[in-house]
């Protein structure tokens, strides 16, 4: 047995009491009247169906005649001159209403008849473009293409011209240098160029071994090309090429040059952040590192927080506890050490929860009141009234809306990992949130459903707490070493007032217990660059 | 299902198909067992027939509503005579003194050791807003929210009558010599 109440539940429930002698034949005789009528219905229900049966049969003939003979009566006479009359406006109406159809008719024509005629014109242009199409894009026909692959496959188409003019292709590259004399001297293999894309279009027409990069070569090319991100950058690098290189470039390393040398200039990021320089030094320099690059990191945004008690109480006591809204803001420095990312500093939140609760309570008073009253039976009249003491239950119900605060100095410590798209950064950060308690009021339930206001004094002595935290961001590069933040961060901390034994002679009664916490970051970093020194 | 259990069925089955000695079978065994039930509500002997009586027309009158997948018969029609009781109970409400708060320790095996009838009797000098609350969660197995429910109070209320039963239970027993006494001085 677990307790008084367990042994309590296991004597009561197993009580059974016999009535005294007769008592049980008497209610049951009294049961019996009552319920008889309703047993007697259902037992008699068999044998009354089919009496039952016999009067609904009757009762559905019934209802079968009279509207039998409603429907007789109706059609008679009486209502035939009136559907008589329906009848003629009904046809009135339909002739007059051909007049209007005939118009309608006669104005759908050409409407109806448009399409008809424009059919073959339609059909017509189609034949008299079709040949057009197929003589000049005969794979185009089959699917639309988008201007700026029909310029692609122009450039394709062109290729292939200049390269049906144009010599064979060289098999020695000491070759080259006869062809480069001539400015159409473009060489594509048909077979590629029938497969061309737009870009692979473009990079056969640049990088091609059989290219010949001169200027004029390279200002047709840049004619045709069509405007996409990447292609003016690769362009302009293979006109600037072509204008440096001058005569030179029909070179034998010109020639050489791998078709994908024009990448790592396209794609160069424009702003790199300085921790990936930090983690990427620059070897070719003859500089090393001196300090430690580092990051200051300001932020501040709302917090919101939730308080559960977590002491085994009914789960209906935490629905009175609703998460609320405040604010908190931080100050982090961001560094690297052993190739990872890390970060400390300083912060102030508040988180504030907000307790809605309708507290009842009662208690037995004695007051005064009527204990009796003495009424003349014959005329009705109050011969007296006896007053007294008398005992009550005075019930008292209040609402309750408040908002618990706590408020904390905390000394974050998170490592982060981050991942770069462009000048975008996403990134994770784990850690702690090490909270100096600075204020806390509030009110609690206890486990009789009554309400206890409490203040930092009735919580625990130290006032050193810690929550594990988490943290999701992205940031933005605006400037070189400028990112703009935005995080929502998450933390979960015990609260709970089980450590002062002093509570339970204020009236405070003692509650464990948990709040989440979540926080919106919006922030800036300012990253500083590692001193360099030249050796 | 035990024989007892098979034997109710039948009975119920018979009930439904408007058999009247399944009827008085059925009233015969549930008769003690829902007298006890009631008798933990109700105080007074004429109300407890009365209770009764009430009580088996519901349970006749609505044993096409009872289903066997959700529970025993048993528990079933308890409920409906505790709920019969209850609302009998509202209508002769007394006014009663609520104890005085004093905290003394119990030992739960000396309840085991009390007689059932002297259990009783000093259970029912308990404040019947207390003591209702203290069958319906302890003995019935409702909760606060159900209890207030059927009381009509806040469920916050109940909690609050449960904690003063608890108090007046442990303030009118003590444990002597291995053997549960009742402090009859507090009984008054």
């Amino acid at each position: 047995m677990k307790n008084w109440e367990e042994i309590l539940k296991n004597r009561l429930s197993s009580y059974q009491e016999k009535g005294t002698p007769g008592q049980e034949e008497t209610l049951w005789n009294s049961i019996e009247s009552q319920i008889a009528p309703a047993t007697s219905n259902s037992s008699a229900t068999g044998s009354k169906l089919f009496t039952n049966w016999g009067s609904w049969a009757i009762a559905v003939v019934a209802v079968f005649g009279v509207t039998a003979a409603a429907i007789f009566y109706s059609s008679e006479a009486p209502q035939n001159t009136k559907a008589t009359i329906e009848t003629q406006q009904v046809t009135a109406i339909s002739t007059e209403s051909v007049l209007p159809s005939d118009q309608i008719t006669q104005k759908a024509n050409p409407l109806l008849q448009s399409p008809v005629e424009s059919e073959p014109s339609t059909s017509a242009l189609v034949a008299s473009a079709l040949p057009t199409a197929a003589s000049t894009e005969p794979e185009a026909s089959s699917e639309t293409n988008t201007p700026f692959e029909t310029r692609a496959t122009n450039i394709a188409k062109k290729g292939i011209n200049l390269a049906s003019n144009a010599p064979a292709p060289p098999t020695n590259e000491d070759d080259t240098s006869t062809p480069s004399t001539n400015k159409n001297s473009i060489e594509i293999n048909p077979s590629l160029a029938k497969e061309a894309t737009s870009e692979t279009a473009l990079d056969l027409a640049l990088a091609a071994p059989s290219i010949e990069p001169t200027t004029s070569a390279v200002e047709e090319v840049s004619a045709k090309t069509p405007s996409y991100p990447s292609a003016p950058l690769a362009v302009e690098y293979a006109h600037e090429n072509a204008q440096t290189t001058g005569p030179e470039t029909n070179s034998e390393s010109a020639r050489k040059l791998p078709p994908m040398l024009f990448l790592p200039l396209v794609r160069e990021a424009p702003i790199k952040p300085i921790q990936r320089l930090a983690i990427q030094p620059d070897n070719n320099s003859q500089e090393s590192e001196v300090g430690m690059p580092f990051a200051l990191r300001a932020y501040g945004g709302p917090t919101v927080s939730q308080f559960a008690y977590g002491d085994g109480r009914e789960p209906e006591f935490n629905e009175f506890f609703r998460a609320n809204f405040s604010a908190g803001c931080g100050l982090m420095l961001e560094f690297q050490k052993w190739s990872q990312s890390f970060a400390v500093g300083i912060a102030w939140n508040e988180f504030i929860q907000h307790l809605d609760y309708t507290e009842h309570s009662e208690h037995a008073i004695t007051t005064e009141g009527v204990l009796s009253v003495q009424i003349n039976e014959i005329t009705g009249d109050t011969m007296a009234v006896v007053l007294g003491d008398v005992e009550g239950i005075e019930r008292q119900t209040r609402d309750i809306s408040h908002y618990n605060r706590f408020r904390a100095f905390a000394l974050p410590i998170e490592w982060q990992k981050q991942q770069y798209f462009g000048r975008w950064q996403l990134g994770i950060g784990l850690g702690a949130l090490i909270q100096l308690r600075s204020y806390a009021e509030g009110r609690t339930i206890d486990t009789n459903g009554l309400v206890s206001d409490y203040s930092d004094s009735n919580l625990a002595q130290t006032r050193l707490n810690w929550m594990p935290t988490g943290r999701l961001y992205t940031g933005f590069y605006i400037a070189p070493e400028w990112r703009a933040d935005f995080s929502l961060s998450a933390g979960l901390q015990r609260f709970n007032n089980g450590y002062s034994g002093e509570n339970q002679e204020n009236g405070v009664p003692e509650w464990r217990g948990r709040m989440v916490n979540g926080q919106v970051q919006i922030g800036i970093t300012r990253f500083f660059a590692a001193r360099i020194k030249s050796e | 299902m035990t024989d007892s259990e098979h034997q109710e069925a039948e009975w119920i089955e018979g009930c439904k198909r408007g058999d009247t000695a399944a009827q008085r079978k059925l009233f015969g065994a549930m008769f003690p067992y829902l007298k006890g039930a009631v008798r933990r509500y109700i105080f007074d002997e004429d109300e407890v027939q009365d209770v009764l009586q009430e009580a088996f027309i519901r349970i006749f009158k609505n044993l096409e509503k009872f289903d066997p997948s959700k529970g025993k018969f048993r528990s079933w029609a308890a409920r409906i005579a505790v709920n019969v009781a209850i609302t009998e109970g509202k209508k002769r409400q007394r006014i009663q003194e609520l104890p005085g708060q004093t905290s003394l320790e119990v030992d739960p095996s000396a309840l085991e050791t009390l007689a059932l009838g002297d259990l009783i009797s000093v259970l029912k000098g308990m404040p019947k807003e207390q003591y209702e609350v203290l069958n319906l969660y302890v003995v019935e197995g409702y909760n606060h929210k159900e209890i207030g429910g059927m009381l009509g109070i806040a469920s916050e209320l109940s909690r609050q009558r449960l904690t003063r039963a608890r108090k007046w239970v442990m303030d009118r027993f003590k444990l002597s010599g291995g053997e549960l006494i009742p402090k009859m001085q507090n009984l008054s």
